[in-house]
């Protein structure tokens, strides 16, 4: 596999940080290029360094067992710790991820001095928790606050949902600039390279790292809000915890996850007082928006997220909740979606128990009844699974295999390579 | 608990940072005094601030649940990933230590430009491993390429052994300069603040960081030879030092690098058997009371565990620093004497032998045997008994006698500048 030099291209008010990505062998629907593409004013901190697009095209490498060569130019830190950091992958998921050889053609850090402080900002319990902790009243070290947000197009948000992403784009960016964070819209197409191959859910780190490590003019630290608290990481680490985004570190950036020290419970009772977080949190995995209700209230994060913040008597303060749980017994909602892998349960009972006892009783209904539906669909057969499609069910919103790609985009860049070899 | 503002003085050819330590409550033989000490020609380079005295006053505040106040200047970026580290902690030594409140007076970077990488190195087999990655003709970073080592007292070797420390140190001086790396002997007793009240292994980085950040002005990149590697630590292996608790404690200035824990012991033997520096050099032996020129008993665990690989490799008649090498497969039934099923190392052991002498399994699971037996006889003997067999010397645990991380003469210095 060759990670080819990166290029710029700016166009139409965006500037577009591009590189080849050459397999040594053809695999179905993998991408030729990696993009990120960024508003026109944010060109000047777009460099022609190979970091973002090594920890992109690493996970593809190890997947698909190829050795890399790196074209561009890449941090001595980040190559540094390479080695190790795919040991503790190919450690935790030995049958995705393979450790490989990578050869660098030139080693040197990206020239500047970035001073910008960045983080996430997709709007869910875990982005707003990171960002609640580094406003100045709770950080005070200014090295340390958030002044630029990244909200991503082409991960939680497909690149064809660009209405939904434009609503909660306009709505966030003004929310952020109240509290000083200037919101960045960067879209990028790195999702494809684990799309129907990796399990999302555990291989965003490095994605998620890439689109930062695509502004690295900007920013001398970034945060990856973490989605795994340190109980949870004993038994689920994955590639994303404070270990290994670590190592993803280069010599003008400091990559930090942030978060793992509380449950995704804690984290929820953290803002559920902050004006911000009422106004614009997202948790939703159904991505049916309403204007200024983009939850929907069904889906098995919307109630995992409700639960608490009805228990502190909060939740109708949240207005992005299609309909918010209002009685004891609407808690039995969660049994719909109920999932028993979701790891959240034995934080969800001593919560209530401590905050709000009488909903116990429900609770403990909700997850027998849960836990029966949830045997229910485990073991139904395939063929009534594929039946039951054409209804609706068991689809997801992202299965077409370029569900990640913006052929926009790809033209565009094709149109600049096509115009640059000739 | 208070870590006061941090001192410097020389006397007799040493420089001496300390600070006073106050608890709220009277503990006895918790430290009142925390101190390094250097040679005078690395004066510039010991740090004033009190980042090298937060670390092992953390542990004794996270010990007796006594919030701290620091008087000194604090790194930024130390105090911001504290927190953390507090929690991971806690968390990994369930029930030991309590994350603990910390005020800080001052926060602000080291005002220095250190220019020095480098690592401890006590002459084991991490250490030499670490040392072997980083040597100047085998790193090709020179980011990462080795200046400077630390060769410390108070860590694994006590101070009834200080001629013994001193012997061993102006022998690894002399073989260090010759791949280019200085040596430095630093002294400290900022284990005082484990033991007796912990369990003196599971802290090494109380005494590692703070001894690489008391010379702040000297090191910008530092790296912690690893213990146990991913799949031990994985498992949840009780110990203050992994990758990512060592890398909480950067500061602005020294970026902490936990080293080779992708690499299991025994690998790390077989990578260092053939390095000559290594074979005259080795030293594993924990074993208190050494002579003065013998580096490897070869009896207790740690000497049989690494003579296991070398002899399966064929490379322990290359080893000068054992005393008592093995000659023949049968020899392999020693590591019973000494053998600990809770060791860590037993399954990593077998895979090596498995992979590199088969031949040796039979031995070796019979000494495992022999040495499980052993282990529970031991386990099952009544503490008056042990009690008793202390007096012929059994049962001793030097780590816990008095003074013996401490230095009474630097103490007395302390106390006499204190007043003055």
């Amino acid at each position: 596999m060759i990670i080819h030099q990166p290029e710029i291209i700016r166009k139409n008010g965006y500037a577009i940080l591009y590189a080849k990505i050459e397999m040594a062998k053809k695999r179905e629907n993998f991408p030729e290029r990696l993009w990120y593409r960024v508003p026109e004013r944010f060109a000047p901190y777009l460099k022609v360094q190979g970091d973002a697009f090594l920890v992109a095209g690493l996970l593809a490498g190890m997947y698909f067992k190829e050795d890399i060569e790196v074209r561009g130019t890449v941090s001595p830190r980040l190559a540094y710790h390479l080695e190790e950091y795919q040991f503790v992958l190919n450690l935790r998921t030995p049958d995705a991820a393979h450790p490989v050889s990578i050869q660098y053609e030139h080693l040197s850090p990206v020239e500047g001095n970035p001073t910008g402080v960045g983080a996430t900002f997709s709007g869910g319990v875990d982005s707003l928790f990171t960002i609640w902790s580094h406003l100045p009243q709770n950080q005070p070290d200014p090295n340390y606050q958030i002044t630029h947000g990244i909200f991503i197009r082409g991960f939680d948000i497909l690149h064809n949902e660009k209405d939904n992403y434009q609503q909660l784009f306009t709505q966030y960016a003004k929310q952020a600039s109240e509290i000083g964070v200037d919101l960045i819209e960067l879209e990028t197409n790195v999702v494809s390279i684990t799309h129907q191959r990796l399990n999302l859910s555990y291989f965003y780190g490095p994605l998620i790292i890439s689109a930062g490590l695509a502004i690295s003019g900007l920013f001398r630290r970034f945060y990856i809000p973490s989605s795994w608290d340190y109980y949870t990481l004993q038994h689920t680490a994955h590639a994303s915890d404070p270990l290994v985004d670590g190592f993803l570190s280069t010599d003008t950036m400091e990559i930090v996850n942030h978060g793992s020290t509380h449950r995704r419970i804690e984290k929820v009772e953290k803002i559920a007082n902050w004006e911000v977080a009422q106004k614009i949190l997202w948790v939703c995995l159904e991505a049916k928006f309403r204007e200024h209700s983009w939850n929907c209230s069904r889906c098995e994060k919307c109630v995992r997220t409700m639960i608490p913040l009805y228990a502190l008597g909060v939740l109708d303060k949240f207005k992005t909740f299609e309909k918010p749980i209002q009685k004891n017994r609407e808690i039995l909602w969660y049994a719909r979606k109920f999932n028993l892998r979701s790891n959240y349960l034995s934080e969800m009972f001593p919560y209530l128990k401590r905050k709000k006892p009488e909903l116990l009783p429900w609770l403990v209904v909700t997850t027998m009844l849960g836990y029966l539906r949830h045997l229910l669909i485990t073991y139904l057969p395939k063929a009534v699974k594929h039946g039951l499609r054409r209804y609706g069910y068991f689809v997801s919103h992202n299965d077409a295999p370029d569900a990640y790609e913006n052929p926009e985009v790809t033209q565009l860049i094709q149109g600049h390579y096509d115009h640059s070899s000739t | 608990m208070i870590i006061h503002q941090p001192e410097i003085f020389t006397r007799e050819g040493y420089v001496i940072l300390w600070a006073k330590t106050e608890m709220n409550t009277q503990r006895s033989g918790f430290p009142k005094y925390l101190w390094y000490r250097v040679p005078e020609k690395y004066a510039s380079n010991l740090s004033l601030q009190s980042d090298a005295f937060l670390i092992p006053g953390l542990l004794g505040g996270m010990y007796y649940r006594e919030p701290i106040q620091v008087r000194g200047g604090i790194s930024p970026r130390l105090a911001y990933h504290l927190d953390e580290y507090q929690y991971v902690l806690s968390h990994t030594m369930s029930g030991a230590v309590q994350p603990v409140g910390i005020q800080y007076e001052r926060l602000h970077p080291l005002n220095a430009n250190p220019r020095a990488v480098g690592a401890t190195f006590s002459g084991g087999v991490d250490s030499f491993f670490t040392l072997l990655k980083h040597a100047p003709q085998n790193q090709p970073n020179p980011e990462y390429q080795f200046t400077h080592c630390l060769f410390i007292n108070g860590f694994d070797i006590v101070r009834k052994d200080n001629k013994r420390y001193k012997t061993i140190f102006a022998h690894y001086q002399k073989t260090l300069a010759e791949i280019n790396i200085e040596l430095v002997p630093i002294e400290t007793n900022v284990a005082n603040t484990i033991v007796p009240r912990l369990v003196y292994n599971q802290y090494p980085s109380v005494i590692l960081a703070g001894s690489a950040l008391a010379l702040g002005g000297l090191f910008k990149r530092f790296f912690v030879a690893s213990t146990y590697d991913f799949d031990m630590i994985q498992k949840g292996i009780r110990c203050s030092s992994t990758p990512l608790m060592d890398r909480l404690l950067s500061t602005e200035t020294l970026d902490f690098e936990h080293h080779g824990a992708n690499y299991a012991r025994a690998e790390k033997v077989a990578a260092i058997s053939d390095w000559k520096l290594a074979q005259e050099n080795l030293r594993v032996c924990g074993m208190p009371e050494l002579g003065t020129n013998m580096l490897n008993c070869s009896q207790c665990e740690k000497c049989t565990r690494t003579m296991i690989p070398l002899y399966a490799l064929g490379k322990n008649s290359k080893f000068t620093t054992f005393q008592r090498p093995f000659k023949s497969n049968k020899d392999l039934l020693r590591w019973a004497r000494k053998f600990s099923p809770y060791s860590g190392f037993v399954r990593e052991t077998f895979k090596f032998i498995k992979k590199y002498k088969p031949s040796l399994l039979p031995w070796l699971r019979i000494a495992a045997f022999l040495g499980t037996i052993r282990y529970c006889i031991l386990r099952l003997i009544p503490g008056f008994v042990k009690n008793m067999l202390k007096n012929y010397g059994y049962f001793n645990d030097h780590l816990k006698e008095e003074n013996a991380f401490d230095n009474t003469v630097v103490l007395e210095w302390i106390r006499h500048h204190e007043k003055i």
